[in-house]
């Protein structure tokens, strides 16, 4: 009590006599009637201060606005845009037949680069084809054409009260390679799973990626056309969280399971983590041993050889991820002689600790169970009893080596035989 | 430790002996009118004390960390920190929102002696940019850039750029903005502050492309950037491309990225021949392929915080964008390249001269 300041009386009467009068300073006028006229100015005074402002917004616009139209606005490989209402997009399938037909070389434009070679450009600034076009024009092959163009100006622009997807499903798809039949079965694949839990959907062809590679070799680059459609679909769901690659040579088994309870809630994640192991076969970084399952912004499968395997994985839609994926396409990147897009993702991961932080590796089986048609003709195999191979109940049956086996065709055949009974 | 009270404290002092001598007033008159406060100064005695004390003992310990007064020596220190003298005014001491990190030392090491005119230069350099951090409540760290074996090898000669830089951010965890400055450099309007030079004027200062000023000739436009984004890097350009001779980086989540990213040895592997300027190409490299970069850099023009002497870009002589401009009052010189074959002693003499000059007030000479 000590510390108490004495002079508390006087200071209280000293507040009690200002609190009477305006603003803590003695009144002007003793009167009344000279109190209001006090009032009264104050009103004006500020009645013309909101007057002025209003007034002087008129004439200088917010500066902002102004601003933004001096930038374009953000697009994608093409400058002009079709808005899609439904989220599905993906393209018309029953085009594959003509569309081999035609050909890239019908697609696209050969320019002469300055260096000699020949290069299929694509038009940045090229406009689509209009309804009204499309009406007075016979020519089936101009149409397929420029649909086949115009697929890639789609971004989602939904109609107002209608459910934003929050995952997408990102597949490329091959008129070269596959007969119709087998693209409409992945298609179709696609699209029952993404209507039955609500999801987006974004389709495209591989050749539609042909004029943004640098070596201009389909085969040899498809990896590199992955991050490639999965940044082209961030960018038409822009309020999308997950988006999810799965190849082509890929069906959904289980249709019923959601991504959100099997893979992307962190419970179930941190059981399917690897924590603490090599990120790549025979590399001594490894992956972070108290790894935040909060913070994952890269899912990847990795294989019982060690080596990612970028047939299923999850990219979302933050800094993290759209860095990943730009950075994947970076010409010094794509064009770096690497062994496969596996040792480069690899070597990114690697050298790259925030990515790496980023990132969870996963068992296969979670998004890219393989199916070996061997094992599954003799029932049950033990021997695919483990994390990599396809058990039924697997979300995923991926058909990985069934090229050099030459029976993509026939192991989606059979297989979607089996989602389609269920 | 008599130094490092601030004056706040001593005002109080000031205060305290006006009253007392007051208190001890043989004047009648004054005593009849000090009469109550004389009272009440008496009964609270204590109380008056205790306060003394306790202010006493926060401004003691709170800048405890003083600022070493033998700055010849700094070399020594690798790490320097000057606090921020305003806010110690304030009970609520908030740590300094813009750090400047100087480059000092600058290819330093064994391979040679420093001679006179370097240290001088070195000395001149860093109490300029301490005056400035010290007058604007910046905090300043001096990182020494002798050249160590860990970066001798030519793909990561440019690494410690990116190293300081990630360094200073965990530093200062709650620091904004990062201002990278070469050690050639001067800032030569040290009445400017940094928010109002730049920071409250973005919007009419910086320019987010390269469609008007394109030394490089960068493709212009790549799909997916974002414009609407916050400028998270300011960076000029010179007759050469980008400079990195003084820049400003803010702390967020993808200037850590982009420290991350820069350098990548599948890349310098490809091309360190071609990359004479090391962190400088190898950004842009990054700002012509890549959209997330594009989002976030934005240009300055050169002269506002990166003006060169007639020296440097001296093939483009006419050209007024790049050089000082002493009526225009430019913020910052940098003496970029002085020492290949250029007089870097001579040209940091002048312009400390003319910087003396054109700050001098007319009370200036009753001080020195």
């Amino acid at each position: 009590m000590v510390l108490k300041p004495k002079s508390k009386n006087k200071s209280q009467q000293q507040t009690l006599a200002s609190s009477k009068w305006p603003l803590g300073l003695p009144p002007m006028f003793k009167s009344s009637r000279s109190n209001r006229n006090y009032l009264n100015m104050a009103v004006v005074f500020t009645a013309f201060v909101l007057f002025f402002y209003v007034f002087s917004r008129l004439f200088y616009p917010s500066q902002n606005s102004a601003l933004n139209s001096k930038y374009t606005k953000e697009h994608g490989h093409y400058l002009n845009e079709l808005p899609a209402s439904s989220h599905l997009i993906f393209p018309h399938v029953e085009h594959a037949p003509l569309l081999k037909e035609v050909g890239i070389s019908g697609l696209f434009v050969l320019r002469l680069e300055g260096d000699g070679s020949k290069k299929y450009v694509l038009k940045p600034d090229d406009k689509p084809f209009s309804d009204d076009e499309k009406k007075q024009t016979t020519d089936q092959v101009l149409l397929v054409k420029r649909s086949f163009l115009d697929h890639g100006k789609l971004v989602f622009r939904p109609k107002k009260n209608v459910l934003y997807p929050e995952t997408i499903i990102v597949t490329l798809i091959d008129f070269d390679i596959y007969s119709l039949d087998t693209i409409v079965k992945v298609v179709q694949n696609r699209v029952d799973y993404a209507q039955s839990h609500n999801y987006g959907l974004y389709v495209r062809w591989i050749q539609e990626f042909f004029p943004l590679l640098e070596d201009q070799n389909l085969s040899a680059s498809y990896e590199y056309i992955k991050p490639l459609i999965m940044r082209a679909a961030m960018h038409a769901f822009p309020k999308s969280k997950n988006f999810v690659f799965i190849d082509q040579d890929a069906l959904v088994m289980n249709l019923g399971l959601s991504l959100e309870k099997h893979l992307l809630d962190p419970n179930i994640l941190d059981v399917a983590i690897s924590r603490d192991i090599p990120v790549m076969a025979g590399s001594n970084v490894r992956t972070y041993k108290n790894f935040r399952l909060s913070n994952t912004e890269i899912i990847i499968p990795q294989d019982e050889n060690g080596i990612l395997d970028l047939s299923a994985f999850v990219v979302t839609n933050s800094v993290y991820g759209r860095v990943f994926l730009e950075y994947l396409s970076d010409p010094l990147i794509s064009g770096y002689a690497w062994q496969s897009t596996s040792y480069a993702v690899g070597h990114v991961l690697q050298w790259h600790p925030l990515l790496l932080s980023r990132t969870a590796i996963v068992a296969p089986k979670l998004l890219a169970s393989k199916y070996d048609p061997q094992q599954l003709t003799d029932g049950n195999d033990e021997n695919t009893k483990d994390g990599f191979h396809y058990n039924e109940g697997d979300l995923v049956a991926s058909f990985k080596n069934c090229r050099e086996r030459n029976s993509c065709a026939q192991d989606i055949e059979k297989m979607y035989e089996k989602v389609i009974k269920k | 430790m008599a130094t490092s009270v601030p004056y706040r404290f001593e005002d109080d002092l000031l205060d305290e002996k006006k009253k007392k001598r007051n208190f001890v007033s043989k004047n009648a008159q004054a005593k009849k009118f000090w009469h109550p406060i004389n009272s009440k100064l008496i009964k609270s005695k204590r109380f008056i004390l205790t306060v003394f004390v306790v202010v006493f003992l926060f401004f003691w310990i709170s800048d405890s960390s003083s600022v070493p007064s033998n700055m010849s020596s700094s070399m020594d220190i690798p790490a320097q920190l000057v606090r921020n003298h305003k806010s110690t005014w304030l009970p609520f001491s908030k740590e300094p929102k813009i750090v400047i990190i100087l480059a000092a030392n600058e290819g330093g090491g064994v391979l040679r002696w420093k001679n006179e005119q370097e240290w001088a230069i070195e000395r001149i350099s860093i109490e300029n940019k301490r005056a400035y951090a010290r007058r604007h409540g910046y905090a300043l760290t001096i990182k020494d850039t002798t050249t160590a074996k860990r970066y001798s090898h030519e793909f990561r000669e440019g690494w410690q750029k990116v190293d300081i830089l990630k360094q200073t951010m965990r530093e200062f965890p709650n620091a904004e903005w990062f201002w990278w400055l070469d050690l050639d450099t001067l800032i030569m309007e040290p009445k400017k502050s940094l928010e109002e030079h730049i920071f409250d004027r973005l919007d009419e200062i910086v320019d987010r492309t390269v469609s008007d000023f394109n030394p490089l000739n960068l493709v212009e436009d790549l799909p997916y950037i974002d414009y609407t984004q916050e400028l998270d890097l300011l960076i000029t350009q010179d007759c050469g491309g980008f400079n990195l001779g003084s820049f400003f980086m803010r702390n967020s989540e993808w200037s850590k990225l982009l420290l991350d990213i820069w350098w990548d040895p599948a890349a310098y592997e490809q091309k360190h021949m071609i990359w004479e300027h090391r962190e400088q190409d190898a950004l842009e490299s990054l700002y012509a392929n890549e959209a997330w970069i594009r989002s976030k850099v934005g240009f300055l023009p050169l002269r506002a915080i990166n003006a060169f002497p007639p020296g440097a870009c001296s093939e483009y002589r006419e050209d007024p964008r790049y050089f000082y401009n002493e009526k225009e009052h430019d913020f910052v010189v940098n003496m970029a390249g002085c020492n290949f074959g250029r007089d870097c002693w001579g040209e940091m003499q002048y312009y400390a001269n003319l910087m003396k000059v054109s700050n001098n007030k007319w009370y200036t000479n009753f001080f020195s």
